[in-house]
């Protein structure tokens, strides 16, 4: 059911705004409260999200995606732009913490997302550097500069890491072009 | 050449996506876009990308019931069929309660705000206003020293210079609507409808000094020090929670206390013989460590102690806290860090 969400708000639907926040409420602030470097940026970028999942949500194609991917998609989007904007970096957690544990998480802090499992499933397939890196920069919020600093390796073999390593999931997950794929090989 | 540029392309396509793009880097990214069309709308590295954020995500916490009221509020806008008629409908009743407050003045101007007639009801009102052009005119020719009345008057005043007809002595009563016969202007006044000197929009007189009225002038509330701010928490908040500060490190000794309420997510630290800092080279910064997320450590903001004695600093946690565990102070370089490490906490407070 909470598949038709969107296409009903494309066509105006507004009575599917309540459903929207229902079903994708928690989702939307647990990303923004992770990504932004306070609450009330947090906040605002919500509100921000929200209107963005309204004005996107015609382009939606369930053949892609789940409605959940989509809009985490849509957040991803606005939140990534308001940290360029503002040049701040988001409440993060401690990067000592963080390396000290394995990347990918516990299952249980999983369960909820199919798509996540997919995605930590695809993660597995990549070279040790590569999930790491994803791990820090998309799941921890830490920029390519503090992974740079805190692994001890060159920016932009941070990036090259990053970028392949995002590919391959691409790859793993269905998602990819096929002339694309061939060039992200690595 | 063109494999080298769709190189690029997806190379800041999945740096847009993890990283986020510098200006020049999106410049690049619209220039390359254009030269790949296809490429415009695909979001073939955001999915994934999102996929692998939902990892570690915590929503359990629903939105807080204030943003939710406003994102239906911005719903209320973004929904509306037709924004300019909504901006209209808007004002519309604006324009009416304006208006109605001042019925009894001015009540042609209530029919030109509520609606838009259709052209043959703008004739019949044209044809209207040219008969009273007309009689005006004959009244003029006939009467000529009422002239400076007649030219002042709106249709309420128009009565009783035409009171000495009998066809338009009546005219008044019969136009009053019950409303404005009810209103205390109507009622305590009929000498406006009696004599053309009250009935000079007596109420046009009165307006402006409606208008004038100064808002009230709110006297700002003494701004209230941080201890009394600490005081009127402590209590007005039902849940407050109290806990006592201890030194880290052996070799000082740190008094003082927290307190903190959940559920106005605001509290108070005060500290005793905390040593100054150089606030030229370094800074204490509070941290909060919430119970549903140990690992990360919430800023509770940044303080300088710059003289001996107690301090009383207000806690600006960045973040919701949902239940707080320990509070802690770290002593950092100057401008506080985003992360701390266990060696530079001074002091923690444990629930």
């Amino acid at each position: 059911m909470a598949q038709i969400i969107l296409k009903r708000i494309a066509s105006g639907d507004k009575s599917a705004v309540q459903e929207c926040l229902d079903t994708y409420g928690g989702l939307v602030w647990s990303l923004a409260r992770r990504m932004s470097p306070n609450s009330d940026d947090a906040e605002d970028a919500v509100q921000e999200i929200f209107i963005d999942v309204w004005k996107n949500a015609a382009r939606y194609d369930e053949a892609q995606a789940s409605e959940t991917t989509f809009v985490a998609m849509i957040a991803r989007r606005r939140l990534i732009d308001r940290l360029r904007k503002t040049n701040r970096q988001p409440n993060i957690d401690s990067l000592e913490d963080v390396l000290a544990e394995p990347s990918g998480g516990k299952d249980t802090d999983i369960q909820m997302y199919v798509e996540a499992k997919e995605a930590a499933q695809a993660m597995k397939n990549l070279r040790p550097e590569q999930r790491q890196i994803l791990h820090l920069s998309i799941v921890q919020g830490f920029s390519h500069q503090e992974i740079a600093d805190a692994l001890t390796m060159p920016l932009g073999t941070v990036k090259t890491h990053a970028r392949r390593g995002l590919l391959q999931v691409r790859e793993f997950l269905g998602l990819g072009d096929k002339d694309f794929e061939k060039e992200a090989a690595v | 050449m063109k494999d080298l540029r769709k190189e690029r392309l997806l190379e800041l396509l999945a740096d847009q996506t993890i990283f986020g793009l510098s200006e020049e880097e999106i410049m690049e990214l619209g220039r390359l876009k254009n030269q790949f069309p296809d490429w415009e709308d695909d979001v073939s590295l955001e999915l994934p990308a999102a996929m692998i954020g939902l990892s570690d995500l915590d929503t359990d916490d629903m939105l807080p019931a204030n943003l939710r009221a406003k994102i239906f509020t911005d719903a209320d806008v973004f929904f509306s069929p037709n924004k300019e008629s909504q901006e209209i409908l808007n004002s519309a009743p604006k324009a009416n309660k304006t208006v109605g407050s001042l019925a009894t003045e001015s009540g042609g101007n209530i029919i030109e705000v509520k609606t838009k007639q259709p052209f043959w009801q703008w004739l019949g009102w044209g044809l209207a206003a040219a008969a009273c052009v007309a009689l005006v005119i004959s009244l003029w020719l006939t009467r000529t020293q009422k002239e400076p009345e007649i030219a002042l008057n709106t249709e309420t005043v128009k009565t009783p210079e035409v009171a000495g007809t009998p066809e338009t002595v009546k005219t008044p009563e019969s136009l009053k609507t019950p409303e404005a016969a009810q209103t205390p202007e109507s009622v305590k006044s009929p000498e406006t409808v009696k004599t053309p000197e009250s009935a000079r929009t007596p109420e046009i007189i009165k307006t402006p000094e409606v208008a004038r009225t100064p808002e009230p002038v709110k006297t700002p509330a003494p701004e209230l020090t941080a201890a009394q701010k600490r005081e009127q928490l402590i209590s007005s908040a039902p849940d407050v929670i109290q806990t006592n500060w201890t030194s880290a490190k052996d070799d000082k000794r740190v008094l003082g206390d927290v307190v903190w309420s959940n559920v106005q997510q605001k509290g108070y630290v005060r500290l005793r013989g905390m040593p100054v800092l150089d606030a030229s080279k370094e800074t204490y910064q509070l941290w909060i460590i919430d119970e549903r997320n140990e690992k990360t450590p919430v800023s509770g903001g940044i303080f300088n102690v710059t003289r001996t004695g107690e301090i009383i600093i207000p806690i600006n946690a960045q973040l919701r806290i949902n239940k707080p565990k320990q509070f802690a102070v770290s002593k950092e370089k100057a401008g506080g860090v985003v992360v701390t490490k266990p060696d530079r906490i001074v002091a923690v407070a444990k629930i």
